[in-house]
């Protein structure tokens, strides 16, 4: 922390002297980073003020060590027990069912989704989904033309003249899982695999997620809204691969996002089609998409402490 | 219902203005009456905060000139720069996760100490007496945290923070 940004704590604290109040003045009049930094610790200010005045905010905050407590407290009482009922020589058997128990407790994997895209009249409304569960988009199930991975059936892509992607999306509400609070790391895996046309000159295909602390129905207009998407979303990762001419085989791609608190709503984009602007209309073909949670409970002290 | 939401943003405009002056709230108060007086004023086709951010100016040019014996406020050249430095519009509940993350990275001892100085209940001193060290030396203390807090917060909203 420099001398200045000391000085602007001071204030925030309402602990500086006047000649350090004169000093600051200068200091901010000829400097515009060290005016963003005084806005920015006035809002941290407030915020930490806002969490420690919620009962729910400083429970989450305090909550994982106290859940880690609770863990290591169990694996205490089993190794006793264990030690307790058979022994020197049944140790390293009750051990390892020890083990195995504590990994059940902290490890689970939710699955969410496995779509083989069988069910050719299943169609879906155009544009974003407005609830939870459904594909949307020009989506329709199609025979693919190399032959389905699951199947018969895979689900047809269309990127329209003029756009880099079609995309189809679906909506995850995680209010259906409270389970997941349980945990201390909570990640979302996406895979799916992809084709295209023959006689696609190359292909761009692509796995967007993202999450937002608002409900499936509100992720609508902020997801149209480029600048809203920006602030408004808890995080986003995007992941792609392009394929030329030459390949004529499936292409599996996966990504996974670790899931940030509060998040309410997962965004799942799966995207494909020539990746240019300019591009003429294309056809490609998703199928055998999986979704999956993955929780975990850390046992140890977090490795990512701040000091 | 706008006014009622803006209430946050608008504290910690008129605190940037006001020196973080222990009369803000006051001031606030004052703000808000005249926002209610004239809300026919308010055209509903532009943002609100911007409106509000407006009065909030002028109520705290007004409180500042009758204050001039304060020493602790800012000369006008300043008070006109901060004003026009427009805060980022994240909203409240976006920086709140954001710091619960940035909080949850530091130990036990840390989150408690932060949170604690921040429950009205809990006296500054007595804090200190907890800690084992002078007030001085807490003031330090959770300065640095508090400024690791910021980065790690900073590091969290950047555009460039997603991979």
């Amino acid at each position: 922390m420099t001398p200045a940004e000391e000085l602007v704590w001071k204030l925030v604290d309402q602990s500086i002297s006047p000649e350090e109040f004169d000093e600051l003045q200068e200091l901010l009049e000829g400097s515009s980073s060290l005016r963003r930094y005084y806005q920015d610790c006035l809002e941290t200010k407030q915020v930490l003020s806002s969490i420690a005045s919620s009962k729910r905010h400083r429970s989450r905050v305090l909550m994982d060590l106290s859940k880690r407590t609770l863990l290591l407290s169990r694996q205490h009482i089993w190794t006793g027990l264990a030690g307790l009922l058979c022994g020197v020589l049944g140790t390293t058997l009750v051990q390892s069912a020890v083990t195995s128990k504590m990994e059940s407790l902290s490890r689970k994997v939710i699955p969410l989704l496995s779509d083989p895209f069988e069910d050719p009249s299943e169609t879906s409304r155009q544009g974003f989904p407005r609830e939870k569960g459904i594909w949307s988009h020009q989506r329709q199930n199609s025979l693919a033309s190399g032959g389905a991975i699951q199947g018969e059936h895979a689900l047809k892509i269309v990127a329209e003249e003029g756009q880099p992607l079609g995309s189809a999306y679906y909506l995850v509400d995680l209010q259906d899982f409270p389970s997941l609070a349980e945990f201390t790391s909570r990640k979302i895996q996406v895979s799916g695999q992809y084709c295209s046309d023959a006689g696609e000159p190359k292909a761009h295909y692509s796995i967007r997620i993202a999450a937002f602390a608002e409900s499936p129905k509100e992720v609508g207009p902020i997801w149209a809204d480029e600048s809203e998407l920006f602030t408004r979303k808890l995080s986003h990762v995007g992941r792609s691969c392009f394929k030329d001419e030459k390949n004529t085989e499936w292409t599996v791609l996966s990504s996974e996002m670790e899931i940030p608190e509060g998040t309410r709503t997962l965004v799942i984009g799966l995207g494909a089609g020539s990746g240019e602007r300019n591009g003429s209309l294309s056809t490609h073909y998703l199928d055998d998409v999986s979704v999956r949670l993955l929780l975990h409970n850390e046992e140890s002290a977090p490795s990512d402490e701040l000091f | 219902m706008e006014l009622t939401s803006a209430q946050p943003k608008m504290r910690i405009y008129l605190a940037k203005l006001l020196a973080n002056s222990s009369s803000t709230d006051d001031v606030l108060q004052e703000a808000n009456k005249v926002i209610w007086t004239k809300r026919a004023d308010w055209d509903p086709t532009t943002p609100f905060l911007k409106w509000g951010y407006r009065i909030c100016y002028f109520q705290a040019k007004a409180f500042l000139r009758d204050q001039q014996r304060d020493k602790l406020v800012f000369r006008e050249e300043l008070l006109d720069l901060l004003a026009s430095e427009v805060p980022k519009e994240a909203p409240l509940q976006k920086l709140e996760e954001t710091l619960i993350l940035c909080l949850r990275k530091l130990d036990l001892a840390k989150r408690k100490l932060v949170l604690n100085h921040y429950d009205p209940d809990v006296s500054f001193s007595s804090l200190a007496l907890e800690q084992g060290i002078t007030p001085n030396a807490l003031s330090q203390k959770l300065r640095r945290i508090r400024h690791r807090l910021r980065q790690c917060m900073e590091s969290s909203l950047s555009p460039h923070s997603t991979p």
